[in-house]
């Protein structure tokens, strides 16, 4: 009787999902900062985190990155939903600008890593299916490769080239306009 | 444990790579060749039709690849990326010596035949060609009968789906429309050329307009085509579902004499850009919100000295293409030809070229179609 339905919301809002790291390091996270992943979305709607969601594919370092990304993001997002009815629309439009971007700072002061980290980052991203986290960092390899050469892309990424002479060369033929 | 190590760089590579390739710039088409000769694995993945329809649905908006250029040899490529014309030998520096570009839409190229030698083709249109420059597929079509010999016209090549049915991301192969409009004594009349049935339709007709159609860019805007006439204010409009024309009046700003350059609106509207000797204008038609007749507003003005070098104000600038997609407008000055970036303002010089009398911006996807590029015929350049 006494809970109306604010009240619930409220709740909702504030409630804490514990996630579990591969290594048994256990974080406390808001729901609005874990469904920022959908494989954990789905898990709260099936209400399977009872006793905390175990994430056996990430580690604690990684797994306190990903968080610390989704932190990020889910206040941004909450921010922008509040501040849309509160202010003018010139007002919105620089609170919105400043938010942007304190978020792009945010996220390239986040891609600072080493490669390693940010491949651990993409498998995270993937498995959780954290979609903008993902974007991000298959972005910055995607940036990392520009005015490679075949034979530079292999060695930064330790790729053994099996293509025959006569495949690449047809390759080269069909491309040729990308040689000239 | 070792379960809990995590997975070597090799493993992303394997599961993920993907992920990584589709974010690829589409605008440097050769990164991605540059990918394919990585490995067997990596070039599979981009010539794989999964990757091909991926990549465009999450890049959405076709890259500017080049520019088709008319010039009196000859249409010319000017690359806007690393994409080179297949069809086209690097000797012949891009140019496809005795035709003219009329349009380029939905990753195909109109070309007529108009070599400088030849003599009037009489009671027939030119021969005209549809081209992908991407696969060097090229379609002659059949010859267009003129009723009566026109005074002026122009032509549109289009996805055969038009506005429905579909997105446009990688239709360059399927079917497609040509439409050709015109004025003639006594009316202005419109063609269309189906690639499914192979024929031009009969012509349907319109009261005329005392007016002549310009050969610029087209613009497609729903399910209606739009060209633009020479010198009174107004522009063509041929729905493609009713095949009705119409003639549609600019701003009453007398814009007598002055070129203007036709596009899509990126929210569906038909638009326009103008120049005087100040500023550049932009325009859009939009439908009254009382049912009414569609009105013109304009949406911006740019002044010329903010944007251009001193050098190109010499004569005043006059606008020959307008892109709303890729959000760009081309400039021809004293100085050359120049694109205007409209979301950062940014000017570039395109070409030193003043003599070229049109310009066709040419965007379509680019992946490696490895293995399935056909030797077949290529466009008869040079020669």
């Amino acid at each position: 009787m006494a809970s109306a339905g604010s009240g619930d919301e409220k709740a909702a809002a504030a409630a804490m999902i514990t996630l579990i790291s591969s290594d048994n390091e256990k974080f406390e996270v808001t729901e609005a900062t874990a469904t920022l992943s959908q494989t954990i979305r789905h898990m709260i709607e099936d209400g399977c985190t009872d006793g905390g969601v175990p994430l056996p594919n990430v580690t604690s370092k990684i797994l306190a990155r990903v968080i610390e990304y989704c932190k990020k993001h889910a206040t941004a997002a909450a921010g922008e939903e509040g501040s849309s009815s509160s202010f003018s629309d010139a007002a919105f439009l620089e609170v919105d600008r400043a938010f942007l971007e304190e978020l792009e700072e945010f996220d390239d002061a986040f891609l600072e890593v080493d490669r390693a980290t940010l491949f651990d980052l993409i498998l995270a991203a993937n498995y959780l299916d954290i979609k903008g986290l993902l974007n991000l960092t298959c972005q910055k390899v995607a940036d990392s490769v520009k005015g490679k050469t075949p034979e530079q892309i292999r060695e930064m990424y330790n790729i053994v080239n099996d293509l025959t002479p006569e495949e690449e060369a047809e390759i080269r033929r069909e491309t040729q306009w990308a040689f000239e | 444990m070792e379960a809990d190590l995590p997975p070597p760089a090799s493993a992303l590579m394997e599961e993920l790579v993907e992920e990584v390739l589709l974010r690829f710039p589409p605008a440097d088409p050769s990164r991605l060749v540059a990918a394919a000769l990585v490995c067997r694995r990596w070039r599979a993945l981009l010539a794989g039709p999964g990757f091909r329809r991926r990549f465009r649905e999450l890049h959405r908006s076709p890259p500017l690849l080049g520019l088709l250029c008319n010039s009196p040899t000859g249409a010319r490529f000017l690359p806007s990326s690393a994409f080179r014309p297949p069809g086209l030998p690097s000797t012949a520096d891009g140019l496809l010596r005795g035709w003219r570009a009329l349009d380029a839409r939905h990753g195909r190229v109109l070309l007529r035949w108009d070599p400088a030698s030849s003599s009037s083709s009489g009671g027939s249109c030119p021969p005209l060609v549809v081209w992908d420059p991407i696969t060097d597929q090229r379609k002659d079509l059949p010859p267009l009968l003129w009723a009566q010999y026109p005074y002026s016209w122009n032509a549109a090549v289009l996805c055969s789906a038009g506005a429905a049915g579909c997105d446009h991301l990688d239709c360059c192969g399927g079917h497609f429309l040509v439409v050709v409009v015109g004025t003639n004594s006594k009316e202005m009349f419109a063609h269309v050329y189906s690639s499914e049935s192979g024929a031009w339709s009969e012509a349907t007709s319109a009261r005329h307009p005392n007016d002549s159609v310009d050969f610029a860019p087209s613009a497609l805007v729903g399910n209606a085509l739009y060209f633009a006439f020479q010198m009174d204010g107004a522009v063509l409009e041929y729905d493609l579902g009713t095949r009705e024309m119409a003639v549609i009046r600019l701003p009453p700003h007398c814009f007598s004499w002055q070129r203007i350059a036709l596009t899509a609106t990126n929210d569906g509207h038909l638009g326009f850009a103008t120049a005087d000797r100040s500023a550049i204008y932009l325009w859009k038609r939009e439908a009254s919100s009382q049912g009414g007749d569609a009105h013109w507003a304009q949406t911006r003005a740019i002044e010329h000295a903010k944007l251009l070098p001193a050098g190109a104000l010499l004569a005043f600038p006059d606008v020959v293409g307008f892109v709303d997609s890729i959000a760009l407008i081309y400039v021809r000055t004293a100085d050359g030809l120049f694109t205007v970036d409209l979301k950062s303002s940014q000017v570039t010089k395109v070409s030193n070229d003043t003599g070229f009398s049109g310009i066709f911006p040419y965007m379509s996807f680019h992946t490696p179609a490895l293995g399935v590029l056909s030797a077949g015929e290529r466009p008869s350049a040079g020669a």
